[in-house]
């Protein structure tokens, strides 16, 4: 049998690629980043293998200190590449971002699905969903965030995207910490206990702007 | 008891986050204001890392853990906010403020002063390294608390409003380096627990402490 990560990565891909053509340009470049998301997934997943080995096959060890770091950099950069090139509108980079961290979970999940395919259950797909799907939107939307001050205040870039890339690191560990240990339920509630505020706030913001445009 | 007086950390660093949330994030507030409240979620989510490792497994582990990192982000974003907001308002890079910047090198030089400390007594190894690293962060950090602690005012009071907040981000570089300095040294745990404790009154009081700074900006 082929490798599964390439065979799931071309069967999602190529569905999605297919459909770029007919949508319009905010739903197309939404798209367009989910696949590089998926791609990043494809990519990092053959990087960890050759990390793993480094570190004799210690899974614990490398999924709680070291893909984290992998992980988070390879997401940073397709936004800091868009965000130097074509734009660095706040808003659209948090989009572009969030479809990344989406994207790279949907392969993730996908590729530990194929490999674990006789003990995975409902709550695996709820843990799954809810967990790592938002971990890894919400650690990119940080960084993202950072990334939009790279032509408007290069002091600020520079550092203050290094710091929000290291708390991304820090909260994709933490989660992961906890989703291996018997704290798992604990592991599940973090990404969601984020999520809500955010979730409130950009709601709340969304409704007040689109008040001040009415009046 | 490094997993109780890492979870007070945890608390503290916390309650600082949540404080400095609750009161600079409901309207606009100053970009400044925002990166030092980031700077404390950011030791936040350091130490709660170093909490949960030691609850899962009863120990850090020697050498590089993520934990880490939330001491080099939170440095990074006071750096950041000094070195990219800050500084340029109160130095115009004359020769005026000369004597200020050199003054200023003392800070950076005792942070790292301390790891080469560490680094001659220990060596250059998986624990020493990453130390040196995070010390880098720090140095660079105190630089600018204690220049804007010591530099002359320029108009409307700006520095000096926040000049007690500067000294207490100087001390907490300082308690980091010394929690370094007594772990390495595997000095008694009394010591380990006063820098820990002294940490959490300076996690606790960071933010009250600005915004009684910020707020003589407006007054």
């Amino acid at each position: 049998m082929d490798n599964l990560t390439y065979i799931s990565f071309i069967a999602i891909t190529v569905s999605l690629a297919l459909m770029l053509p007919l949508m319009e340009k905010k739903t197309r470049r939404v798209t367009i980043f989910m696949i590089v998301g998926i791609f990043a997934c494809l990519f990092i997943s053959e990087v960890n293998g050759i990390l793993l080995k480094a570190f004799d096959n210690d899974v614990y060890y490398v999924t709680t200190t070291i893909t984290p770091v992998t992980e988070e950099i390879i997401k940073m950069l397709p936004i800091l590449y868009f965000a130097i090139v074509i734009t660095d509108d706040r808003r659209t980079l948090i989009a572009n971002s969030f479809a990344v961290g989406v994207g790279f979970a949907l392969l993730e999940n996908v590729v530990i699905l194929t490999q674990n395919v006789e003990n995975v259950t409902i709550f695996w797909a709820l843990v799954r969903g809810f967990g790592s799907g938002l971990v890894h939107g919400i650690c990119t939307v940080m960084v993202g965030w950072g990334v939009s001050y790279v032509k408007k205040r290069r002091k600020l870039f520079y550092c203050g995207t290094f710091a929000l890339l290291s708390s991304a690191i820090i909260y994709h560990a933490t989660y992961n910490l906890l989703v291996q240990s018997k704290y798992q339920y604990v592991g599940i509630l973090l990404p969601i206990v984020t999520y809500i505020p955010v979730l409130l706030l950009t709601v709340g913001k969304k409704s007040k702007s689109s008040k001040a445009v009415k009046q | 008891m490094y997993l109780y007086l890492s979870l007070a950390l945890t608390i503290c660093a916390g309650i600082g986050f949540g404080y400095g949330l609750y009161r600079f994030f409901q309207d606009e507030s100053a970009l400044y204001v925002r990166m030092i409240i980031f700077s404390v979620g950011c030791a936040m989510f350091g130490r709660l890392f170093e909490t949960l490792q030691y609850l899962v497994n009863g120990e850090l582990g020697s050498g590089f853990h993520v934990g880490m990192l939330g001491i080099v982000g939170s440095f990074l974003f006071l750096f950041s906010a000094n070195f990219g907001q800050m500084d340029s308002v109160v130095d115009d890079g004359s020769s005026a403020f000369r004597k200020t910047r050199i003054i200023s090198l003392a800070a950076p030089a005792v942070i790292v002063a301390i790891w080469c400390l560490i680094a001659v007594a220990k060596g250059l190894n998986k624990t020493t390294i990453p130390l040196g690293v995070e010390t880098l962060f720090i140095a660079q950090a105190s630089y600018f608390h204690l220049k804007h602690l010591i530099i002359k005012d320029v108009e409307y009071g700006l520095i000096k409003a926040i000049r007690s907040y500067n000294l207490f981000a100087l001390i907490y570089a300082l308690l980091c380096m010394l929690e370094m300095l007594i772990e390495s040294f595997n000095l008694p745990e009394i010591c380990i627990a006063v820098v820990y404790v002294l940490q959490c009154v300076v996690l606790l009081v960071f933010v009250p402490v600005l915004e009684r700074g910020v707020k003589k900006w407006t007054t």
